[in-house]
């Protein structure tokens, strides 16, 4: 659980500029108290805290809104093949990220983003549910459509939008963390963990109700209302995530397999072991994308890389027990 | 009698051909293009639709040539808005973004030919399988800047004009190259040049760089054989650049830059320069200026004697035949 | 004591009642069967009881107290449901399982506790699968998983256990098995037991009253001996029985002739 903390100290020492190990120390040691006699404003101490120290945290906190997301969404869907970008909350967010930017500056960004996330993927389960009882098909197909709709609609955005607004747009959605700063932590940061505080306090419940509607609400749980708090705070966490990050896909659906590949579905472990995985996942995959090469690579591209071997051996391993049925 | 009516004749076709424009007789040329495509051009064309080359426009005088423009003349160019709305009978049809024309407005216009960049090769495809003629441009270097006015000379029958807007070209650049010559190779600063994003940077390969180059400066990026790269700030920090430029079309303006907690440390914010360029095109006569200007930024002490805008304002007068301050009403703030 | 009183019942935009006057009641350390063919009303009268659908007349009572107007959690304090087994989409282990059924005693933002944890070890020694605990429930065979769901409605410290066809999709093994251990525990623990049947042989070993349904509406009700008769068979099942005196009870036969 404290991957996350470990892998983020050891990012800190990469990154482009050369820094020495005894620099960042001394740096990260004196921003709690000043010991160190550093010269003045030498840019190591800049790209230490503002640079790298914040891109590092808003990574971490992006994995896990996500893998947090996913997981607890996976729960209350019954269905392993669900994360927040299947089910089409984050090409809401996208949306309500587009239309902040380019038409409704005043609003900010997360709160559209909210917005039409939770509309996302309440299109998306009643589209579902016209098929009847919601099994696994039928939701990822909706959550395809759905985000393909949205998708459209933010396409419809930046041809409507003035051009000078419309690059916002198109950088801004492209997933990657190269313009973090201490702003978009704190906002993301508050965002992010009101969604995902919820999810882990109520964590436990996701296995009964993984059991199946009929069954959580005769063992006592109040189905409607608890599926609208998970679904509501899986959508805040990620559209927050989108709205500062853009969309990366995949982590949410991945994080949460392996995880629980490792340790066992019961969600008491999985859901903080899965945000605690996520949040290390991002660091090291976000780490790799801004040091590789001259590039920034979007990390949206590494997860990818790293992602789907990764996963595809490990589900070899398991076998078909492994993801339940 | 007859011997000297026709000798005069004689004199007045052999005087009509020296002249060239405009009364050269319709022939064919085969051009090959970016995409190394060869495409065989009616000439003089007739009816152009031109994807971002618009500047030349004004600067050849194409109007009566032109059946439609891209959405970004009107959008992007001031010097195009200035000319349509002193002259509101010179406005054209616009068919789309530069980077994604409209088909079907393309086709319903019936264009001889339509020029516009290499950004989008399968819509070059998709305009040739529907039977219009497309050259695709994608100039690398200022070189190919100059071919590709001549190449809008020869498309257009105004061949001699060409070669007087590449010396007028040349003119500006002269003046810049003088002074450069002084700087000693010590005090030659480093430039960088960010695009759409603060983090993409022009490098190795471009018109920018060349400008860069030719105005002294030296790009740290330029010995990276791409056009634009996206690249971690902590890398622009490392560059440490002395002075810093900013594409006149992009969302974020040099204030930004200025203010900001992540650049601080970088010498060209420490001292202020930092700049975002007018909204001109790169591929376009203005780009001269544009250059001007750039140096005029960068070693201000070496360009002391020279009034931009008054230099501005007699390029403009004489490649575009309208004056800059008339132009620089049009130009938007960003 | 677990009443149910006159309860008519039928879907939302249906015109006719599938439900018609049920009433039964059930005592402590009591098994009530429901017993009637497919499409009697058996399933949807479970549903009414174990609170999933809403029944448009009629009372369900437990100690006098009318539960239609409890919350999920306080109902499933009362009500404890041992559904159809079926696949959960994880792996879950056994304990896993069984402690699921504490989750009316837990807070929504809290997670088990100590008390939980040995509520769920009881429920499962009493029900003897405490060697199966650490096994993924997938990977058991049907009657214990149909055990492990009694465990869990064990572990719920319900009075009432409803339980849905549970020898269904069982061997013929693992539906004695199930039924003794429900028995036993029936007694053991006092509880008030209904269990939907369509197998009259199981419903006359291990019920104490059956209540025969059939088209919505009670057939009779009684102890098996009384109401399991030919004549009931017959006009229940459709089919011709001989039932033949064995030991100290009856066994149902179907007569198939020639």
């Amino acid at each position: 659980m404290l991957s996350p903390l470990v892998l983020g100290w050891f990012a800190l020492f990469w990154g482009a500029y050369g820094i020495t190990p005894i620099m960042v120390f001394k740096v990260m040691f004196n921003a709690v108290t000043p010991f160190f006699d550093l010269e003045g404003n030498i840019p190591e101490k800049f790209i230490i805290i503002d640079i790298r120290l914040p891109r590092i945290i808003l990574a971490g906190l992006v994995g896990s809104a996500l893998s947090g997301a996913g997981v607890a969404l996976q729960g209350v869907f019954r269905n392993p093949l669900v994360d927040p970008f299947i089910l089409g909350i984050s090409g809401g967010a996208a949306f309500g990220c587009a239309l902040s930017v380019g038409f409704f500056p005043f609003i900010p960004i997360p709160i559209l983003a909210f917005f039409f996330g939770i509309i996302a993927v309440i299109l998306t389960y009643t589209v579902a549910k016209t098929q009847g009882e919601i099994s696994r098909l039928p939701l990822v197909l909706s959550g395809v459509v759905i985000s393909a709709f949205f998708t459209a609609m933010v396409s419809m955005v930046k041809f409507l939008v003035d051009p000078h607004k419309l690059q916002s747009i198109v950088f801004w959605l492209m997933g990657s963390f190269s313009l973090s700063d201490w702003r978009s932590v704190k906002i993301g940061g508050a965002g992010i963990i009101a969604g995902l505080l919820p999810l882990f306090l109520m964590r436990w419940r996701l296995n009964s109700i993984s059991m199946g509607e009929e069954e959580a609400k005769t063992l006592g749980i109040n189905v409607r209302r608890e599926q609208m708090i998970f679904i509501g705070s899986s959508s805040l966490a990620t559209s927050v995530a989108v709205s500062v990050s853009g969309i990366i896909g995949w982590v949410g659906l991945m994080v949460p397999h392996l995880v629980r590949m490792i340790v066992g579905p019961d969600h008491k472990d999985l859901v903080p072991l899965s945000m605690a995985g996520g949040a290390a996942f991002m660091i090291f995959t976000d780490t790799i994308a801004r040091s590789l090469t001259d590039f920034d690579i979007p990390v949206g591209i590494i997860t990818a890389i790293i992602g789907a071997p990764f996963f595809v051996g490990l589900m070899k391993k398991g076998g078909k027990e492994s993801w339940g049925r | 009698m007859v011997y000297r009516a026709y000798h005069k004749v004689l004199i007045i076709f052999f005087l009509s051909l020296l002249w060239g424009e405009g009364i050269t007789s319709a022939s064919s040329l085969i051009v090959t293009d970016k995409l190394g495509r060869k495409v065989i051009v009616e000439v003089p064309v007739k009816r152009a639709i031109i994807g971002i080359t618009y500047e030349l426009i004004p600067a050849f005088d194409l109007w009566g040539q032109i059946a439609g423009v891209s959405r970004w003349a009107e959008n992007f160019c001031s010097l195009y808005r200035a000319e349509i709305t002193a002259n509101p009978g010179w406005r054209r049809p616009t068919v789309g973004e530069g980077t994604d024309l409209n088909i079907e407005m393309v086709l319903k216009l019936k264009p001889d030919l339509v020029i516009t960049w290499t950004y989008n090769p399968q819509l070059i495809t998709f305009l040739e399988n529907k039977g219009v003629k497309v050259i695709g441009i994608y100039p690398e270097n200022l070189d190919e800047t100059y071919q590709l006015i001549r190449l809008h000379g020869r498309l257009f029958g105004k061949e001699k004009r060409a070669f007087e807007l590449i010396s007028e070209m040349e003119k500006v650049f002269n003046i810049i190259r003088t002074q450069v010559a002084k700087i000693p190779s010590a005090e030659k600063k480093r430039v960088i040049y960010l695009g759409g994003k603060p983090t993409t940077v022009s490098a190795g390969i471009g018109v920018t760089n060349d400008v860069i180059n030719l105005i002294g400066g030296r790009n740290p990026a330029g010995t990276i054989p791409e056009r634009n790269i996206e690249v971690p700030i902590e890398r622009i920090i490392a560059w440490n650049p002395q002075v810093i430029f900013i594409w006149g079309n992009a969302g974020y303006s040099a204030e930004w830059i200025l203010k900001s907690s992540q650049w601080r440390s970088v010498e060209a914010v420490k001292e202020g320069k930092v700049y975002k360029a007018p909204e001109w095109s790169t591929w376009s006569p203005r780009l001269a200026l544009y250059a001007l200007w750039m140096a005029m930024k960068v070693y201000p002490e070496y360009f002391r004697d020279i009034n931009f805008e008054d230099e501005a304002d007699k390029f403009y007068r004489t490649v575009f035949g309208i004056s800059y301050y008339k132009v620089k009403a049009y130009e938007k703030e960003y | 004591m677990l009443e149910v009183k006159e309860l008519y019942f039928r879907h939302q935009r249906a015109k006719d009642m599938i439900l018609k006057g049920i009433k039964f009641q059930i005592d402590a350390g009591q098994i009530t069967t429901i017993l009637g063919p497919n499409g009697s009303g058996k399933t949807t009268l479970f549903k009414c009881i174990a609170g999933l659908w809403n029944f448009q007349k009629g009372e369900v009572l437990y100690k006098k107290q009318n539960i239609t107007r409890l919350s999920y959690a306080q109902r499933a304090k009362i009500f404890a449901v041992v559904p159809q087994d079926h696949e959960p989409p994880f792996p879950y282990s056994v304990f896993d399982v069984v402690l699921m059924g504490r989750t009316s005693y837990v807070g929504v933002f809290s997670s088990p506790g100590k008390n939980d944890y040995e509520k769920a070890e009881e429920a499962l020694s009493l029900v003897g699968i405490e060697h199966l605990k650490h096994i993924p429930y997938t990977k058991i065979s049907g009657g214990e998983r149909q055990l492990t769901l009694i465990a869990r409605a064990l572990a719920q410290s319900a009075p009432v256990m409803l339980l849905d066809e549970p020898t269904s999709h069982l061997d013929f093994r693992n539906q004695v098995v199930v039924l003794r251990k429900v028995k036993e525990i029936t007694r053991e623990r006092g509880l008030r037991v209904m269990m939907t049947l369509h197998d009259p042989n199981l419903a006359m070993l291990f019920s104490d009253e059956v209540v025969v349904i059939n088209g919505g509406s009670v057939v009779c009700t009684g102890s098996p001996e009384v109401v399991i008769t030919e004549d009931t068979m017959k006009k229940v099942y459709g089919i011709e029985v001989s039932l033949i005196p064995w030991k100290g009870t009856r066994v149902v036969c179907p007569r198939i002739e020639g």
